[in-house]
């Protein structure tokens, strides 16, 4: 229930985001040429992505869009695949991990640092879409792991 | 360095997400190295984000994917029916054309082909061509996006490389039409053979031409227009894209009047997909590219590629076909992203046109993506048409053939690559 609602939220930020990075470099491109250049532009579409990017990955990962190479691993009998993928899930959720706690350390540590453009937005609003982007991913994971580890247990 | 690329291959053979394997194996490297901080891989995987001139792909993305709900297919597919339906195998003609055509709105190879194979599949299995032929046809056609502009595989090695993407998409596009006259060359070969029917008794009158072409103007225009844009210098290709987007969008709102929120909002959906996908791969190859910067790979290979003593032309020969054979099983854009920084500082200090260099390697990469055992475009028509790998391969060498054809006579002719961007761009 309450991962339903972040899976939505989580896509229609996603989709906000990258429409405001196109939006925002458009303005920025459009305002140059019109002779009024626009300093926030650049740090707002930036800005924008990151936060993009993360969230995205996240709906990348659960429609099953990042590509992999099952070349040897689908010469294996069914359980030997479903074990191997639990391997590959435990090394991701590991990474994942790895990516949220110093994603939180660099968050933390950069939270004096403000953009250049847009004076007084502290550099830790985009050092965060890291950990969260990885918290994500790691939820989805954990659910994969939950599957596969279901299905290995139901294999004959 | 070397474990780190040895547990990428481990990693990658154990059917992880390629993506997750290069950052595993990018963040292994780290933990070897006691005196980088921790923190640095969060920090590498965020500034690849920070890239203003990456902006490109999702913006160059997000139009393709609007241009695409707000009803260009249609118009294109009718152009490309005028143009064509009259030849021998008419609807295979057709399919070259469109793909040509769309290849000026779509940037991506696999997008191209699942579509197309999508739309046109079914009427040509029903006109009793083999479902090999089909998935071949449907999959090699689709590489002429990757030539055409605009084109993800050119702009990821244009802003890693950095060379001028407004040249890599002018020259692009001569490598495009090369692309597409082989193919169309190579249906009208196999058409006359098995007796393959055209669609229409008649070519098309000139006014019926003149009426479809002005139908889809807005989108045949659109890789011009691009180029025009990215000419002048004004522009940035991320601010090209940006404005491609709300180009798009216009057209579908005001004059194609097709574009409702129910297909802005799925555009924006597989944009999102899309990008996901592109933009965290390019994120986390960050990790394994640091770290093949910090053991000096790419002075490396620039000094035992000049060792070699060899003309700059059998180098690049030479790279071409090991970037052939390591796309079988690597992801075309896994190995732009990768290579593009240790290759282009070799080939300047070999002296060679870098716009030239960057087609051929775009090309010869994206071939990867229509070949056994690995290919993503390969996979996806094989599994729409419901066709075995096998037959894909029996009917399909031919545009293979083409294919590599097509890259061979621009490099040895590279006129065909560099004529347009010397006019263009002058240089």
């Amino acid at each position: 229930m309450l991962l339903t609602w972040i899976h939505k939220t989580e896509e229609v930020l996603a989709q906000v985001f990258l429409a405001m990075t196109t939006l925002a470099v458009f303005a920025g491109g459009l305002g140059r040429f019109l002779g009024y250049p626009l300093g926030w532009s650049m740090d707002l579409a930036t800005f924008c992505f990151a936060w993009a990017v993360f969230l995205s990955a996240d709906v990348a990962l659960r429609q099953e869009r990042h590509v992999s190479v099952e070349l040897l691993a689908r010469r294996l009998p069914p359980k030997g695949q479903l074990g191997l993928k639990l391997v590959n899930l435990g090394l991701i959720a590991l990474f994942l991990l790895a990516l949220l706690v110093y994603g939180l350390e660099l968050a933390y540590s950069t939270r004096f640092r403000t953009f250049q453009g847009i004076p007084g937005l502290s550099y830790t609003w985009v050092t965060l879409s890291v950990p969260v982007g990885s918290l994500l991913l790691l939820l989805t994971t954990f659910q994969h792991i939950q599957q596969t580890y279901r299905r290995l247990k139901e294999a004959p | 360095m070397i474990l780190s690329l040895l547990l990428f291959l481990l990693l990658l053979l154990m059917g992880m997400p390629v993506v997750f394997a290069i950052g595993i194996a990018g963040f292994v490297f780290f933990l070897q190295q006691p005196e980088l901080q921790l923190t640095m891989p969060t920090q590498l995987i965020l500034s690849e984000t920070q890239v203003f001139t990456l902006l490109a792909i999702p913006t160059f993305v997000l139009a393709g994917n609007l241009m695409n709900e707000a009803g260009v297919t249609q118009r294109l597919l009718h152009f490309a029916s005028v143009l064509t339906g009259h030849l021998r195998g008419g609807l295979a003609q057709v399919s070259v054309v469109l793909s040509t055509l769309m290849g000026g709105v779509s940037g991506s190879a696999i997008a191209d082909a699942a579509m197309q194979a999508r739309i046109l599949g079914p009427g040509m299995l029903q006109r009793g061509y083999t479902r090999g032929l089909v998935a071949a046809l449907q999959g090699f056609t689709g590489l002429i996006a990757v030539a055409i502009p605009p084109s993800i595989g050119l702009i990821l090695y244009g802003s890693i490389g950095q060379v001028s993407v407004g040249q890599l998409f002018a020259g692009g596009l001569g490598m495009g039409v090369v692309l597409a006259s082989l193919y169309m060359l190579v249906v009208s070969l196999i058409a006359r053979a098995r007796g393959y029917q055209p669609e229409q008794p008649r070519p098309a009158t000139p006014r019926e031409v003149v009426l479809a072409f002005l139908g889809s103007i807005w989108a045949i225009v659109f890789p011009i227009v691009l180029l025009l844009a990215l000419r002048g210098g004004v522009f940035v290709p991320s601010e090209v894209g940006a404005a491609a987007a709300v180009y798009a969008l216009l057209v579908g709102l005001l004059i194609y009047r097709e574009l409702d929120w129910t297909k802005l909002q799925r555009a924006l959906r597989n944009t999102v997909a899309d990008v996901g996908m592109i933009s965290f791969l390019i994120a986390c190859s960050a990790l394994l590219s640091y770290g093949m910067k910090w053991e000096m790979f790419p002075q490396n290979l620039s000094a035992f590629l000049l060792n070699l003593k060899l003309p700059p032309e059998a180098v690049v020969a030479l790279v071409l076909v090991f970037l052939l054979l390591l796309g079988t099983v690597l992801d075309s854009t896994v190995m732009i992203i990768l290579l593009t920084p240790i290759l282009v500082p070799a080939m300047k200090a070999l002296g060679v046109d870098l716009v030239h260099f960057g087609v051929l390697m775009v090309m010869t990469s994206a071939i990867g993506l229509l070949t056994p055992p690995v290919g993503l475009s390969m996979y996806s028509v094989c599994s729409i048409l419901g066709c075995t790998v096998r037959e894909y391969i029996q009917e399909g060498w031919p545009f293979f053939l083409a294919a590599l054809g097509a890259i061979l006579l621009a490099f040895f002719l590279p006129g065909v690559v560099t004529f347009l961007p010397r006019l263009l761009f002058g240089g």
